[in-house]
This record gives structure tokens, sequence and C-alpha cells, in this order.
């Protein structure tokens, strides 16, 4: 949105105001007023939780304008003191070390660096990295690519990966999708502890979020009890040891397959085929 | 079974000029909700939602569905749970003892939808993704009926169909699991109803568990298009019910037996060839070229109307205006049905109840008479005190 959204929404604030300030004048004449009834006094405050929550609207309207203005994030500006949203990406993704959901890499970029990396930013962005790939490999050092199932090695968009990590870190086994779960956790453990004396406050908000995120394992600390980072820590190393191991074999595998394929098929996965050849009851699976 | 071609064509004449619409679990289930109400499986068979049958044949408003408030809880409900890989309904299970820890197999299939166009093309692009859905869905089926250890413990969002009458519909289940000792899976379904232990509110459990049912009957589906026969050995009627624990944002896991469900609702499907010709015979009767897409027509198919319709039936306030206007004693509940069956509406029991001009015309009329005039006789000394 340009720059007249921005004065449009200030506009619709300042009238709002006025309505604010006329719905006060109106509440404190009734509440004078003594033959008002009870349902007048409901009424009128209505009136001004509803004006409210119009305001809280507006000004979060305003909030997501304002960061999505080009010269925020969006168009590449060499100009500009901001960096492309495709190299923010890529640098959440070597800090996390494995493939995970664009809402991670938002909410870590967020508590982390302070920076904000719209979620619907990145349908756009896998599409021109692929189309930027396509024209020219060798024009940038590294993408942000899918990550790719070991199965079918095709891709799986909703999952965001660098292209310069090897093939095995950028393959979702049947496991993977649990140790990465876990990976991500231990990142946030770790970028905490490189804050804890820096910045006690983005400390503190990475262990909580670690601590959210940290629920589903066994032996962590439950909600509503002090996050414990290295009860969190232990817990999903123990897990990690038990079930990596057989996935990562499971990974090299695929990887050797992967590296078979041409080119842009490593990055960017196999076509996706409808058939209903699919595989048969007591056969392999094709 | 004739031709699909032919199939599809009959089923588009009966439907007029309305457009086939994919009824989804709840749609295919309301197929076994009012077994002898002829309206509703007329339309669930031609692909009529009652929704738009309310809105587009009867030009009446629609006050069907869940309200959005609720809507939003339970996707923001279904999105905690599914989220990180499936992390907390994992944990779950892992906590139920129903899988191991190491049996964190999990695959979203929606992960893999490829990218959507923009434009014109969209909509292909939408098809090509249910399409790729339910492609991977089937890979894993597979994988688990083969017993590879590759399948997965847990399938979030899978891809199945039902048949009906020749017309394969699509079905997503929330999730199917399977332990990698089980033979296969079984589906899950996920409702933000509050569980309240025995207090649930036993018409959310008893719709969660119509749904399962369907999870089943396209799983046994799946196997029978896979080659297997004894598909109710290999997938049993049971499903589980994730419900939320009230005041937390954790679920709370009920395994479930749908023996009924699933036996009624594959009885339904069974009959339904059958109900599709005495449909159109029916239709037939009335005048030549008849459609379900005229009110005159829909109006002339017979109903059954229960209180509990509106729990399920857009059509149910429609059909109740339809109770009101006749004197159906339906009104007064299905006991009061029962039991005034014989006098067959809620004025011709008045007329017993007075003895006016109009005597008892049956035996059973007369039985109903006697029955209701003791029963007044006794309200009447019991209001005068004696």
């Amino acid at each position: 949105m340009k720059k007249d959204g921005k004065a449009q929404i200030q506009r619709q604030l300042g009238l709002l105001a006025k309505k604010q300030l006329e719905a006060a004048e109106k509440f404190q004449a009734v509440l004078k007023d003594a033959n008002a009834t009870p349902s007048d006094i409901e009424g009128l405050a209505r009136e001004q939780g509803r004006l409210a929550s119009r305001q809280a609207q507006l000004i979060a309207t305003l909030r997501v304008v304002n960061l999505e203005a080009p010269d925020q994030f969006g168009a590449y500006d060499v100009a500009s003191a901001q960096r492309p949203l495709r190299e923010q990406v890529l640098d959440v993704l070597e800090v996390i070390g494995v493939p995970t959901s664009p809402r991670f890499v938002s909410q870590f970029a967020a508590i982390r660096y302070g920076s904000s990396l719209p979620i619907a930013r990145f349908a756009s962005l896998r599409r021109d990295e692929e189309r930027g790939y396509t024209k020219d490999p060798t024009s940038r050092p590294a993408w942000v690519v899918p990550a790719i199932n070991a199965l079918g090695l095709v891709a799986m968009p909703r999952i965001v990966a660098s292209s310069a990590w090897k093939p095995e870190f950028r393959l979702i086994g049947s496991r993977t999708l649990r140790i990465n779960h876990l990976r991500c956790i231990l990142a946030v453990l770790t970028a905490g502890d490189e804050l804890r004396k820096i910045d006690e406050h983005r400390f503190e908000q990475l262990v909580t979020f670690a601590f959210q995120y940290s629920q589903s394992i066994i032996g962590t600390p439950a909600p509503g009890d002090t996050p414990d980072v290295e009860r969190i820590r232990e817990a999903a190393q123990a897990e990690l040891t038990r079930i990596e191991p057989a996935d990562i074999e499971d990974r090299l595998a695929a990887a050797e397959k992967l590296e078979r394929l041409p080119g842009a098929m490593q990055f960017w996965g196999r076509p996706s085929v409808i058939s209903e050849a699919v595989g048969r009851v007591g056969g392999h699976l094709a | 079974m004739k031709p699909v071609g032919d199939m599809q064509a009959r089923l588009a004449r009966l439907r007029g000029v309305l457009h086939a619409e994919e009824p989804g679990a709840r749609g295919i289930e309301r197929v076994a909700r009012n077994p002898a109400c002829t309206r509703l499986r007329a339309l669930t068979m031609v692909s009529i939602t009652p929704a738009t049958a309310v809105k587009n044949v009867y030009g009446e408003t629609v006050f069907e569905g869940q309200s959005p408030f609720a809507l939003a809880a339970g996707n923001r409900f279904e999105e905690d749970l599914f989220a990180s890989g499936a992390a907390k309904l994992l944990e779950l299970y892992v906590s139920a003892g129903r899988l191991e820890a190491q049996e964190c197999k999990v695959v979203v299939v929606p992960d893999h939808d490829r990218p959507l166009q923009a434009g014109p093309g969209r909509k292909q692009s939408i098809q090509r993704n249910m399409a790729l859905r339910r492609n991977l869905t089937r890979q894993f089926l597979t994988l688990k009926l083969n017993g590879d250890p590759r399948a997965p413990n847990i399938i979030i969002k899978p891809r199945l169909s039902v048949s009906l009458l020749g017309v394969e519909h699509d079905i997503e289940p929330d999730a199917l699991v399977s332990a990698d000792s089980e033979r296969f899976y079984r589906p899950v379904e996920v409702k933000s109803y509050p569980d309240r232990a025995g207090k649930t509110d036993l018409t959310d459990i008893r719709s969660a568990c119509r749904q399962a049912a369907v999870g089943v009957v396209a799983l046994r589906s799946a196997v029978d298009n896979l080659g297997l026969l004894n598909h109710d050995e290999i997938v049993t009627a049971m499903a589980d019910l994730v419900l939320k624990i009230p005041g937390y944002s954790a679920g709370s896991l009920r395994p479930m037996t749908l023996s009924g469900e699933v036996d009624s609702l594959e009885r339904a499907l069974n009959e339904a060839p059958r109900n599709l010709e005495e449909l159109e015979a029916l239709l037939a009767d009335i005048t030549r070229n008849a459609t379900l897409s005229d009110s005159k027509i829909l109006d002339s198919i017979p109903n059954n109307y229960l209180p509990e319709c509106r729990e399920y039936c857009a059509l149910a306030l429609h059909c109740k205006q339809e109770a009101v206007s006749s004197g159906n004693p339906v009104l007064l509940g299905k006991r009061a049905s029962e039991e005034l069956a014989a006098a067959g509406s809620l004025g011709r029991t008045l007329d017993l109840l007075r003895s006016r001009e109009q005597p008892a015309r049956t035996e059973a009329e007369e039985i109903l008479q006697a029955e209701l005039q003791e029963v007044f006789h006794d309200y009447q000394e019991v209001l005068n005190g004696r």
C-alpha cells in the first residue's frame, strides 16, 4: 500500500477520534441525569466500546501499511538501508539450521532481531526465487528453496530451506518433521544463550517462545510452570538421540537419489505427477 | 451398475438448473441420519445441499451453519494441534500410550501443495492440488498395507473419496493414525467442543462420530480400490475423537466404536442406486420433466420432519412449517408422534378428545380416543384438586 493509504487511515482515525469525543460527552451527560435508565448507560458504554475496537483495528492496519511500504520491504532498493526479504530469510534459516515453516521463520525473526518478515510475502518470494534460479542459477550464492520429500523427491512448498545446505538437510523423511521441530527449539535456546548477557528482554522473549513450542516434548515444564531452559534442552536432546539416527540414514539414501536428478530438480524437486498407478499392495512403491 | 457417464446424466437431469456441489463428510453422513426422509436423501443423492435448496429452490433465508466464533475457535484449535509437524497431536498420542516415542512419523499432506496460480488458472491449480493430495494419500496407504516401515504414524488432512451413485466425492478426515504394530489406519476427528467427561454434549459427540464414520467408509473404499477384499477386517469401525479440554489449548483423546454409524452409512450408500430409481419413478409420476430445482416438486417428495433435524439440515425450518400447517404430531416430540399416530394430526387428535361431530373412524382411533379421554379426565380431576 502506498503513502496515500497511510494518509487515508490517519484521516479515518481523526474522524473516529471526534466520534469518540462526542460519545464520551454523551456518556458524561447521561451519568449526570438522574432520570437515566441503566439501559441508557449500557447503550452508551457499548457504543464507546465499539468505537474503541474500531480504533484498535485502524491502528493495526496502519502498522501493517507502514511495515509493508516499499521503503521497508519488498522492492529491492540498493539506496535503501533495508535488506531484501530473501537475504533476511536466508540469514534466519542459517541460524535455525533446518527446514521450517514461514510462520516459524517470521516469529523467530521478530523476537531475535526485531525484524518483520510478513508470512504473506513468502508465496511471492518462492515464485521469485524459482524464476531467478531458472534465469541464472549462478546469479546468487544461495536461494530460498522448498524442502523436498524424501519419498517421492517432490517439493514441499510450505516448508522453506536454503539451497546452500547439503541435500540430506533439505530432505524431509518420515521422522524429519519431528526432528526439525526439536532442532528449531534448540536453535531458539542457542540464540537465547547468545543474548543472555546482551539483551535481557529479548532473551526472556526467546525463552518464552521456546517454552511455548516445547509443550509437546515429554519431560519439559508444563504450562504454568517456570520455563526451565536446561530441562527443555535436555528433553529435546534426549528425544533427538532416540529418533534421529534412523532418519538420517533414510535421508542420506534419498540424498543419493536427489543428486542424480538434473540440476534444477535437486533444489525445486521433481514435478508432481498424478498417477493412477501409484503402487500395488504386495508390491513395491513405484 | 450403469456407466458413470449415464449416471451423471441422470443426476444432472434431476438437479435441473442447480449445479452439483461437493457434499463433504457432513453431507454424506446426512444420508444415514434420517433414512425415512426421502426429500433429504433425494437432495444428497443428486449432490444438492439442503442449504442450496432453501436458498435457490424455496428462496428462503438459510439459518444453518456454525457461528463464525465457533468456526474460528475450531480452526485455531486445529491449527495449534497440527502446527510444527503435528507436535501437540503426537504428544497426545504418546502420552496416552497409543504411540511410542519413536513412532513419530508424521506427514502433513497439504505441505505438498503446489503454489496456486493467479487469475483464470486458479481453479484448475486448486483441482490439481486436490488430485495431488489424493495421490499422495494413496501412496501412504499403500506403504502401510505393504508393511513398509516408512509408512507414517500420523497423516494430517489426507484426501480420500466416497462413492455415491458412482460419483466420487472427496472426503478430508482431520487425520489418520496408526501405530507401527497396527494393521491399518483409523480416522481422527478434531473438534473444539469442550470435553466435560460425562457431561459433554451428546449432540456434539454424535455429530463427530458420524463424520468419523464417513472416514471409516472412505478408508474401506480405498482398501477396496487397492485390490483387497477384506476391508472390514483391515479397517475396523473405530475412530479417535480429539476434543478440547476447557480452559486449555490442549486436547483430550477418546477412542470411539462406530459400528452402528458405519453400518447405517454403508446401508444407505448401498441402497442409493435403488433409491435413485424410486426417485425417478416418483418424479415421473408427478410430471414428465420434474426436477428438484422446482419448489413444488421438492415439496411433493415425502419428508420425515423430526425435532433433531435442525442439528444438521438447513431444510428443518421449512419442513417444520409444513408440519405446523398439517398439524403433524411430531411437533410435540417423537413420543407424541408415535402415540398419536392413529389420529395422524393434532387437529384430529383434538376432535377425538372432544368427541365432536366426527366419531372415531377406525378401531385404532377408537382406542386412542378412549385413552385420550381417560387421561383428560384424570387431568381435570387433578386440576380440581380431587
